[in-house]
């Protein structure tokens, strides 16, 4: 059956998505699309793949692109075809790399890993994922902060709360902030976690004595337990104690609505969130990398 | 160069004066000492693209078709920024018979400009321009510098624009400090410094492409700079740890660099050339400085022209953003397309008829052809609407065992895109006069996104001002979103008293209100409203005239103040404010009726009549109208 490849058109954007559902996590229509489609049908799509305009990676400034063709139609060098116009079109803005859109281990089974290596995929980042058990890890955090209240003024100043939707626009903010993103972006992300229950009970976040926003946690469930989303505090406040308060607050959390533990991950790039991983007692589960290639730039460059 | 139109986007003219008087803009105060400049009338600001529109086609939105930055994709499962093709009027550009370098205006950039990572933002959205090199400069954190080639025509400039970008990392230190001059948290603000070489690196990427172009001898040039609206949309909005103490120095130091680009480009004006630079939309309130009852009033664009031609009364009884495209056409040498509502301040014009007096007697042959070159009124039937059915082609990949993913919010981005547009077509609408089809679009916006605050807040006002207290009650108790922003107490009695006519009860309401920010409310409209209705004119007067230069309710205001007047027999100030209705909305059947009285009453009976008829033409429907112009003509047949 003769399939071909075309852009995709605001007409069919609803079926690319349907293909493509990870392209709902992103605000508005910051992407450009293509489809595989039978030939006499434009309606049946049998592939698709999109690129987000939006930056990402410091070391390796790239958009982000994803390809999935349907199972039935795999190996006809469809989702080959629907690359190349990702990095074609990467390449026309002037941009050097395209990011795959997940992380990948090691011993992935879906043959996706194997497709983006045998493209030119390069390992790019490393994501350490963590279980951190609530019984071991909560009287270690207990005795770190009652000595930091002990010897730390600053830390004494910090007011640690649970994340209500009512302090949903200074979080969106930094939130926003710390992934590049625009502020309905990060407000749907933060909405979608504070709509669960494991999100509204674990959230936490700490204030200094001015009021002002210092840090959150946001949580999210995750196999019917709670997951860091994102743990950060602001840059202004990040040679404080604020990253352990609000993991020991937290851990607080999750021992009065009875999880035996929670699970979080970082990257490579936050050895600082390694290190107290590390140091009350979580276990590392996996490990996943992510991936990037070179398109090159149309040009000569930027 | 032998014309420049520079627009700034939220330049205050508060703001603009205060730097010119503390001499930090030189080449602005030489602009206004040798060339004209006054105040001008613009349509409520809505969206940008509308109203830089309306500069480039001389049409207001309901006529020129866009309505907001972006609008529902075919199909109705997506958003996009508005293109080219969704101009239903042309822009002057490509009307004129020499080429125009259009840079960074809305709404003019290609198809793909969708993508453009600026829409993530929600500032302003589509740049480009035509038949000179263009480029997208988005919101992307500083590493990221990709630039959509659809926003570069012809593309084979495309390399060139890639050359000429200036990048934020490139922003000199030198230039950076002079922004952050005398602000107090730049030091310790790594995200504040970041987003000034973004709004540096923006404004200094246009002047380098102006520059380029002037140098290779571009003989026009349209230029948008909104720099200083990215900076202020920022401060505001997109991240609380930016906000600054003193917002206002931090955007007059913008203003100053500003005025160092100006420079340079003006040298490159020819000496019988043109400039016109405006400014329209307005600055948040909250960056302005002053008590918090400064903050609920925005002042009017303004508009400052030199060269040769330009009358000097030209703005002396106020212009408005219609009037924008005659005097450019006029100072370009070429003839207004004669259906077009503004009037050129171009002397030149006047003289050679290119430009009309706004109420002009339509009985003639010309009047029928001004009439048949009107662009059609949109009706909210015209908008695409968002899709109601799943895709074709859903059932197919059901088959093939996937599941069809949520698509709601595709669904709500679609409906308030839709919401949008018909808030912006409501209003211009309202604004021309049109009152069953903006209500008509208003329905229509309120039924798309019942959630949206705009469209309920707009059934509110348009409530109250018809005197219809059950459904401004109603509409209160319907929507979580005016009851949560209009909580029981003063203003909210105040707006239902308003609503029912109940002016001795509204009165002291509205004053203790008169020092409070309040969302789209002009409180001091409303008091003179109030004060008028109790037949306390004088007062009325002096509180509508303090009220006008809110964006809200302008026109109303305006014409209210003129019938207040009418009423005093101050008749000169009375035709002054009528003469501001008809500029600030040309389409208004309701500003020429003013007119017609205010002219009546002088003893000018043919103008009046004449003013009359225009009016009746513009709204034939309404029979009180034609009723009283046969009122005006007849004493002149018994004569």
């Amino acid at each position: 059956m003769s399939i071909r490849i075309e852009p995709c058109g605001p007409e069919r954007w609803a079926l690319a998505v349907s293909l493509l559902p990870e392209l709902l996590e992103v605000d508005r229509m910051p992407a450009q699309a293509w489809v595989a489609c039978l030939a006499n049908a434009p309606a049946q799509l049998v592939g698709a793949a999109a690129v987000v305009k939006r930056a990402r990676d410091q070391r390796r400034t790239g958009y982000r692109g994803l390809v999935r063709v349907l199972p039935a139609w795999r190996r006809q060098r469809l989702g080959t075809q629907l690359l190349t116009r990702l990095c074609e079109e990467t390449q026309r803005w002037g941009v050097p790399w395209l990011h795959a859109w997940s992380a990948y281990s090691e011993s992935d089974a879906s043959g996706e890993l194997g497709f983006l290596r045998g493209q030119g995929f390069e390992r790019l980042r490393e994501i350490s994922y963590f279980y951190a058990d609530t019984a071991a890890t909560l009287p270690q955090l207990r005795q770190r902060v009652a000595r930091l209240l002990a010897h730390q003024p600053v830390a004494q100043r910090w007011q640690l709360h649970p994340l209500t939707a009512a302090d949903t626009a200074s979080v969106v903010a930094l939130y926003a902030a710390h992934f590049s993103m625009s502020a309905p972006a990060a407000a749907a992300r933060v909405a979608r976690a504070l709509d669960t229950p494991i999100g509204r009970a674990c959230s936490v976040l700490g204030r200094n004595a001015a009021g002002e926003l210092c840090g959150f946690l946001l949580a999210k469930p995750n196999d019917g337990l709670p997951e860091v989303d994102l743990w950060m505090v602001d840059p202004r406040h990040r040679l404080g104690p604020g990253a352990l308060l609000l993991l020991a607050c937290f851990a607080e959390r999750l021992a009065d609505i009875g999880a035996p533990g929670a699970h979080f991950h970082c990257n490579d790039e936050t050895p600082a969130t390694l290190k107290s991983a590390r140091r009350f007692g979580a276990t590392g589960t996996r490990q996943a990398f992510t991936y990037a290639k070179w398109v090159g730039v149309q040009g000569g460059g930027v | 160069m032998r014309l420049l139109l520079l627009a700034i986007d939220q330049l205050d003219r508060r703001l603009l004066q205060r730097c010119v008087d503390a001499g930090g803009m030189p080449t602005l105060a030489g602009l206004l000492e040798r060339g004209r400049s006054g105040a001008m009338a613009q349509p409520q600001p809505h969206a940008t693209a509308a109203l830089w529109a309306t500069v480039a086609t001389g049409w207001p939105a309901c006529r020129h078709g866009v309505l907001a930055d972006r609008t529902v994709g075919p199909g109705g499962w997506s958003a996009r920024a508005v293109q080219p093709t969704d101009w239903r009027v042309a822009p002057f550009w490509h009307r004129t018979a020499q080429p125009v370098a259009v840079l960074n205006w809305p709404g003019t950039a290609g198809a793909t400009c969708s993508a453009a990572p600026a829409l993530a933002t929600g500032e302003a959205v589509a740049r480009g321009w035509l038949r000179a090199p263009g480029v997208a400069h988005g919101d992307a954190p500083l590493q990221a510098w990709g630039l959509d080639p659809a926003c570069v025509a012809p593309a084979a400039d495309l390399e060139a624009v890639r050359e000429l970008r200036v990048h934020p990392d490139d922003i000199t230190p030198l230039m950076l400090a002079q922004l952050l001059q005398g602000v107090p948290e730049a030091e310790h603000s790594a995200p504040l410094q970041a987003l000034c070489r973004s709004a540096l690196a923006e404004l200094a990427t246009w002047q380098a492409l102006s520059l380029d172009l002037l140098a290779h001898g571009c003989p026009q040039m349209v230029l948008r700079w909104d720099a200083l609206a990215l900076l202020a949309t920022r401060l505001l909005h997109d991240d609380g740890r930016q906000r600054i103490s003193r917002p206002w120095q931090l955007l007059g130091n913008l203003c100053q660099l500003m005025d160092l680009m100006l420079h340079a480009l003006l040298q490159h004006l020819d000496a019988d050339g043109h400039v016109l630079l405006v400014c329209a939309g307005t600055l948040p309130a909250a960056l302005r400085p002053g008590p918090q009852g400064a903050l609920d009033r925005a002042e009017p664009g303004f508009a400052v022209m030199a060269g040769p031609g330009f009358a000097a009364d030209s703005l002396h009884q106020g212009g408005s953003l219609f009037d924008v495209l005659p005097s450019l056409l006029a100072a370009s040498g070429q003839l207004a397309a004669p259906g077009l509502p503004g009037r050129s301040w171009h002397g030149s014009a006047l003289a050679t008829g290119a430009a009309r007096p706004r109420a002009w007697p339509a009985e003639d042959a010309e009047g029928a052809d001004m009439l048949s070159a009107l662009p059609p009124l949109l009706d909210p039937a015209d908008l695409a609407p968002p899709a109601q059915r799943l895709p074709l082609g859903s059932d197919w990949l059901q088959a093939q065992g996937l599941p069809l993913p949520d698509l709601a919010p595709l669904r709500r981005i679609a409906a308030e895109t839709h919401a949008c547009e018909l808030h912006g077509l409501a209003l211009s609408l309202r604004e021309t006069g049109h009152d069953a089809i903006a209500e008509k679009a208003l329905a229509a916006a309120l039924d798309a996104a019942p959630q949206a605050t705009g469209p309920q807040w707009l059934a509110l006002l348009w409530a109250a001002e018809r005197g219809d207290a059950p459904a401004a009650r109603g509409l209160i108790a319907q929507s979580h979103v005016l009851a949560a922003q209009l909580p029981p107490g003063d203003l909210r009695e105040a707006v239902l008293a308003c609503a029912a006519r109940d002016w001795p009860v509204a009165e002291p309401l509205l004053r203790r209100q008169l020092g409070v920010r309040h969302l789209p409310l002009n409180v001091g409209a409303w008091l003179g409203r109030a004060l008028a209705g109790q037949g306390r004119h004088a007062e009325a007067v002096d509180a509508l005239q303090e009220a006008l230069a809110s964006p809200y309710e302008s026109l109303a205001t305006v014409q209210l103040l003129a019938q207040v007047q009418l009423r005093l027999g101050r008749l000169a100030a009375a035709e002054v404010s009528a003469r501001q209705s008809i500029a600030m909305s040309p389409d208004s059947a309701m500003g020429h009726a003013l007119l017609a009285e205010v002219l009546a009453a002088g003893g000018q009976r043919d103008a009046a009549i004449a003013a009359q008829w225009r009016a009746c033409q513009l709204a034939p429907q309404l029979s009180g109208l034609r009723a009283r112009w046969g009122e005006l003509v007849r004493p002149s047949m018994a004569r």
